[in-house]
């Protein structure tokens, strides 16, 4: 009696995942794979979605938060560089201003792009702020849960990876926000590099041709290209009478929203704006279920393969397909954007 | 048990899948863009499905609404993670 209950029990199981036959002798496919739990599958989809809009705006903190810091990146980039043979950066307080600056704007002026939709460029910012620069580069990220993964990102793209790899850059400010940029409400990231006009290295015999006046640098505007990857390493020295290198001469207004900004201290993890876990918690969701489901297809073939009496199901391999893509799409998406 | 032009059709199903698979990466911390190839592919397989179904002479209500069905899960889970 047991035993007979147990393999009715089994049977059932069998039935919701595995293509059977009837006692009409009629193919059926699994429980889990009629339109029934097709439909249910979508519900479940939906109410999920719903669940997170509803969510994000009535309780954000049940998703969970991490925190997430400027001097983390700083700290980040510096591994990196330390790692692939380039000398650290060091922090500069002017330089995470006008970081700071620049997320301040892209809020303003609702943007996400290097130059602003009023013609802004990274630069302006320096300026604004009194920094001097020889070179300058800028990175920018968005929607990123943590500052491993901005990184991350960045290292896997090779204009981004150019900029955080550059010898040439001797100073970092890093501004990280959280607000609402073209629609989306997340976390923004500005990284600036750059080298300031005092510690350009005066080539011997250029500072022995000319003693005086003594050689100024003239700041060159750095190649825009891609991602504001640098285009030459090297610095180059040009005599010029002109006392004062021109980008700062004429600094422009610049628009700022009013914002949860936080810059780079070095000093400590005070600052912190929190990022949420949605990202992982709803690709793990959908990885299970899609993966669920494609599990079931794959089943189904492989038992048709294996049982001679079985037939294979028209269309089985082209749902096999589409969900393996949106695997492969879930699988490999980045909770963020750069630039 | 698969018919060639089974094969041949299955062949150009999975290269526009292919094709996807590259524009995604290619578009890679571009989460907008990749929903909207997912779209594109997920258009491109209802339209197969009706072509392919239609051809062999088993367009039923039931195969309908399966590709209705796993293209709209194919949807919302792009937008669970790439959008919402």
């Amino acid at each position: 009696m047991v035993k007979k209950h147990i393999a009715g029990h089994f049977r059932r199981i069998h039935h919701h995942v595995l293509p059977h036959l009837h006692e009409d002798g009629q193919q059926h496919h699994a429980h889990g794979l009629s339109l029934v739990a097709l439909f249910a599958y979508m519900q479940i989809f939906a109410f999920t979605i719903g669940g997170f809009y509803v969510i994000k705006f009535t309780a954000p903190q049940i998703l969970g938060v991490v925190t997430f810091t400027a001097d983390q990146i700083i700290e980040l980039t510096n591994v990196k560089r330390t790692e692939n043979g380039v000398g650290a950066v060091s922090y500069n307080p002017l330089l995470a201003q006008a970081a700071a600056a620049k997320a301040s704007n892209m809020f303003a002026e609702n943007y996400w792009a290097h130059f602003s939709p009023s013609g802004k460029s990274p630069w302006s910012f320096m300026n604004s702020v009194g920094y001097k620069y020889v070179y300058a580069g800028e990175n920018l990220a968005r929607d990123f849960g943590d500052a491993q993964s901005v990184v991350n990102a960045w290292m896997n793209s090779p204009s981004h990876k150019s900029n955080l790899l550059d010898r040439g850059f001797k100073e970092i400010g890093v501004a990280v926000a959280s607000g609402n940029v073209t629609g989306h409400e997340g976390i923004l990231v500005v990284q600036l590099f750059a080298t300031p006009v005092s510690q350009v290295p005066v080539p011997q015999n250029l500072a022995q041709a000319s003693p005086s006046p003594a050689p100024v640098v003239t700041p060159i505007p750095t190649p825009i290209r891609n991602s504001f990857a640098q285009a030459s390493p090297t610095p180059t020295l040009t005599p010029a009478p002109s006392p004062e290198p021109s980008p700062s001469s004429s600094p422009t207004p610049i628009a700022v929203a009013q914002a949860d900004i936080i810059v780079g201290d070095n000093v400590g993890q005070s600052a912190t704006v929190l990022a949420s876990n949605q990202f992982s918690i709803s690709k793990g969701i959908t990885l299970g279920l899609v993966g669920f489901i494609f599990v079931l297809f794959a089943a189904e073939v492989v038992m048709v393969v294996r049982r001679e009496h079985l037939k294979l199901r028209s269309g089985i391999l082209a749902h096999l397909g589409l969900l393996g893509f949106v695997l492969l799409v879930i699988w490999y998406a980045v909770s963020g954007a750069i630039l | 048990m698969i018919k060639e032009h089974d094969i041949f059709w299955h062949t150009f199903l999975y290269l526009g899948l292919g094709v996807g698979v590259i524009a995604v990466y290619l578009s890679r911390f571009d989460a907008t863009r990749q929903y909207l190839i997912l779209m594109m592919l997920v258009l491109f397989y209802l339209v197969w499905g009706y072509v392919y179904h239609h051809m062999k002479g088993d367009t039923t209500r039931r195969v309908i609404l399966e590709y209705l069905f796993i293209g709209f899960i194919a949807l919302l889970a792009g937008f669970l993670v790439l959008v919402s």
